[in-house]
């Protein structure tokens, strides 16, 4: 059941478009990342939904509401902040507690409520204890506590792991996920971080500079990223320009090669090799579903379940991860690759 | 002094002293007027505190600067100020009789508590609205949208998280306004008429009209040890919690003033001040332009000359260049001292440091006449007759401004992580290459901002100037003193006149002050 809908969503400041037309639908329970570089408009976005910010135009309804008249402390949804801005002058029992306390919830049931919380966020025995004696991934599980206790119809989520080591991120990233699937809440998250995206997120949003790039499930998006901004921005290195000659023909800087799957812009195509897949092979056939390309290893780096090779091939370099067994050639070694035509995705520019 | 009048152990006068009914009754005047100007001064300045920490309008740096000038103007001035305009024949009721054709004064506050409690806000609205500002704007946001989400509204928002953390930035200004009305001189004494006597007020009557030195200097004590504690109380809130005494800087995003609510809330707010600040100044302005025929510069030329009846030996307008020569040096002293000062506390750990920061702030406690007597006293016999010595003058000021360059330096000095300096020592500079290399450079713009505040403070100092200039090097604030006391319309005018210029210098060091904390 769709929850969250926004459509045409715009904001500036001082004449600077801030978010650009942002159309998506949410269901019910359904955690989705907002995931883009600094300054894509992320917290924006989300700022909007908590009412926090005003929008320029567009519609935002939610459960066929519209909120956008609605003041933000009486939307009933959760915000998680990036520095947690937890109160400095109350303790853990309090922060968790005030929301609870908005509502007028008597005191009995404000202590159950909390003492469940903070056992769900694995505080338990906590909430005697002043926000200065907590440690920082302590003081993320108590404004997640917070944020959680008021049963909030959705909860928007502003990198919430952002000031946290990267051991302690992945753990706790894994762990909100489960603790928001229990509690079946519905969420916004926002990251720069693709791996923390990957791990919580049902739907991923690719925001860059203002504009929603892609909005899709997880694999879908890694699988096949809608466009290069996209492709850039998850970290793929293997896009390759050029145009098609007679139909079938793809003329770039690697060299021509023939290719089943055609680009809508025949002049102006980019073609994404992803990094798994390419195989080496020591003069076999090809296989069918594959095509070949020659090139010389430039550079070769040991990472353990994989060696990550640069290849020169043509006038392009190319990055592939390829298994420890057969060891691959080493620098200055000519090489013969076989790629997976499954692995090649032609690009919106 | 106090305990044994002419050299015998005398306690007896002390007992008499306290079981008088007379000083139940100043002690009582004086705590209950304090903490009345303080109530006020609160109430009124809280608005302003928040327009100016969340809101950007045109003309708030200027409105800034201005804003300082009356905390450090003489008493003897803002008294005049506030005569010139609100008095039974100050401008406000010369032009409503005119106006309305009225043949007695309509406003008549004179000699009143309104008067004086008038002149209280005025002197102490900057400082509440400085303090509390730079605090409330240093408040993260976050915090107050986190209560927003969580269902509270604007006014609970307010009243359970802005609010409590707004304390102890209050409860420093609210003691500090305190502690000035409590010690509060010049103006009950002008403006409150004999009628009203504070403790300090009493000191300066039994010392100077009924020469009772012993009574005056019992007084004192009593006064000094009030003041000591409100200053230790002080000093406790002010190191737990890090409340800048003069953080000229405001922090955070100021936003831009949007829709009806808040243009009328800046509005009102605006009006106020520039009614309670500007108003008394530019009467006294206005009064050093218009003689009784009308606009005349006489006033400021006769400044410049030596008349033989005058009050005078020199050329008046030597008072200015008196006053700024004392002034650097007792910025120079201040500085000095005040950075050793706060070096030293900034290091000091555990119980003893609110102790001796209210050591430190005890000059401010102590009421100017009290310390002007206090060196007219101790300072007359050798080794260290400097009774009649050019540089007692910028010592008396350099003293009086100590306090205030500590509670610049000091904050700026806390700020510095540990961790640098351990980093400087491990890279093998010795403690004192890491105060000169470290501390120093690092503090340089809180020391800026002391030395400007010193210099201030020097400029307008009157109650120990009248104890201690020499009449051939007078002061602005006593020539302006001098001026007022003799009677006539030309001194009058010259009074206004003189008080213009120190208004401008003074003016002037505060907007040098804003553009040291701007460009950071």
């Amino acid at each position: 059941m769709t929850i969250l809908n926004v459509k045409n969503l715009s904001s500036s400041y001082e004449g600077q478009p801030l978010l650009k037309e942002i159309t998506f639908s949410l269901k019910k329970g359904e955690i989705l990342c907002l995931l883009g570089p600094s300054g894509a408009g992320k917290t924006t976005l989300l700022r909007l939904l908590a009412g926090l910010e005003k929008e320029d135009g567009g519609i935002v309804t939610f459960g066929n509401l519209n909120i956008q008249t609605i003041p933000s402390h009486k939307r009933n949804f959760g915000m998680m902040f990036q520095e947690y801005a937890l109160f400095p002058h109350k303790n853990v029992f309090e922060n968790v507690s005030f929301g609870l306390e908005m509502k007028k919830s008597p005191l009995k049931a404000r202590q159950e409520k909390v003492a469940e919380m903070l056992e769900t966020v694995g505080l338990k025995g906590f909430a005697h204890r002043t926000i200065d004696e907590l440690s920082g991934g302590e003081r993320q599980r108590v404004a997640l506590a917070r944020s959680l206790a008021p049963e909030p119809q959705l909860l928007l989520l502003d990198e919430p792991l952002g000031s946290l080591d990267r051991t302690l991120r992945d753990r706790l990233s894994v762990e909100i996920r489960s603790i928001l699937k229990a509690l079946e809440v519905t969420a916004l998250f926002v990251t720069h971080d693709q791996s923390e995206a990957f791990s919580v997120a049902d739907k991923v949003a690719i925001l860059y500079e203002g504009k929603l790039e892609q909005f899709d499930s997880p694999e879908n998006i890694y699988r096949t990223p809608a466009n290069t901004t996209v492709a850039s921005f998850l970290g793929f290195k293997n896009i390759i320009c050029g145009k098609m000659d007679n139909g079938d023909l793809f003329c770039s800087a690697i060299g021509p090669i023939y290719l089943p799957a055609e680009c809508n812009d025949k002049q102006n195509c980019h073609l994404l090799i992803r990094p798994e897949a390419a195989r080496i092979i020591r003069g076999e056939e090809i296989k069918e579903d594959e095509i070949a390309l020659e090139g010389k290893v430039v550079k070769k780096q040991f990472q353990g379940a994989t060696y990550k090779l640069q290849i020169e091939v043509g006038e392009q370099m190319l990055f592939f991860d390829l298994p420890i067994d057969p060891t691959p050639p080493g620098i200055g070694y000519p090489v013969d690759l076989a790629i997976r035509t499954s692995a090649l995705i032609w690009l919106a520019s | 002094m106090s305990f044994a009048p002419e050299g015998v152990w005398e306690p007896e006068r002390l007992r008499q002293l306290i079981s008088s009914d007379n000083y139940f009754r100043v002690l009582r005047f004086t705590f209950w007027q304090a903490a009345l100007s303080t109530l006020f001064t609160l109430i009124l300045a809280l608005p302003g505190a928040y327009i100016f920490a969340h809101f950007n309008f045109p003309g708030k740096n200027m409105l800034q600067a201005l804003m300082t000038v009356p905390f450090v103007l003489p008493t003897v001035v803002t008294a005049a100020a506030f005569r010139a305009l609100l008095g039974s024949g100050g401008l406000v009721n010369s032009w409503l009789m005119t106006a309305l054709d009225l043949s007695g004064p309509p406003i008549r506050i004179d000699q009143t508590v309104t008067f004086f409690l008038l002149a209280h806000i005025f002197y102490n609205y900057s400082l509440v609205l400085r303090i509390v500002a730079g605090y409330w704007s240093n408040l993260d946001p976050d915090i107050r949208e986190a209560a927003g989400m969580l269902g509270a509204s604007p006014w609970q928002t307010f009243k359970k998280i802005t609010l409590p953390l707004l304390i102890p930035a209050i409860a420093s200004a609210a003691v500090l306004v305190f502690i000035f009305c409590f010690t509060s001189f010049g103006v009950i004494l002008i403006l409150g008429g004999p009628g009203y006597a504070t403790i300090e007020v009493e000191i300066y009557r039994q010392a100077v009209q009924f020469f009772n030195l012993p009574m005056a200097a019992a007084l004192s004590l009593i006064q000094i040890l009030i003041n000591f504690l409100l200053m230790w109380l002080h000093a406790r809130i002010g190191s737990k919690n890090r409340v800048s005494f003069f953080s000229t800087a405001i922090g955070g995003t100021p936003k831009k003033i949007k829709g009806f609510l808040q243009k009328s809330l800046l509005l009102t707010n605006l009006l106020f001040m520039v009614t309670l600040l500007l108003a008394p100044l530019s009467a006294l302005l206005l009064r050093s332009f218009i003689g009784e025929h009308g606009f005349t510069l006489a006033y400021y030329s006769s400044l410049f000359t030596s008349h033989t009846r005058s009050v005078f030996f020199v050329p008046p307008i030597n008072a200015v260049l008196n006053s700024i020569g004392f002034g650097l040096t007792a910025m120079c002293i201040a500085v000095i001292l005040g950075l050793f000062a706060s070096s030293y506390l900034a290091s000091a750990k555990g119980r003893s440091a609110p102790f001796w920061d209210a050591v430190i702030m005890l000059p401010l406690a102590t009421s100017a006449v009290t310390l002007g007597f206090g060196y007219i006293i101790t300072l007359n016999t050798p080794p260290l007759n400097l009774r009649d010595s050019l540089a007692l003058v910028p010592i008396a000021h350099g003293l009086v401004a100590f306090p205030f360059v500590v509670r610049c330096i000091l904050p700026g000095i806390r700020q510095i992580p540990q961790s640098l300096r351990e980093a400087a020592t491990l890279l093998g500079s010795s403690p004192l290459q890491v105060w000169r290399r470290v501390d120093l450079p690092l503090a340089s713009r809180p020391i800026m901002v002391g030395a400007i505040f010193a210099f201030s403070i020097s400029m307008g100092e009157f109650g120990a100037s009248s104890f201690v200039t020499r009449p051939h090097t007078p002061t602005m604030p006593v020539t302006i003193f001098r001026f007022l006391s003799q009677p006539g319309d030309l001194n009058y005018g010259q009074a206004m006149a003189m008080s213009t210029i120190l208004m401008l210098v003074t003016a002037s060091g505060f907007w040098l002050l804003g553009k040291i904390t701007d460009n950071r």
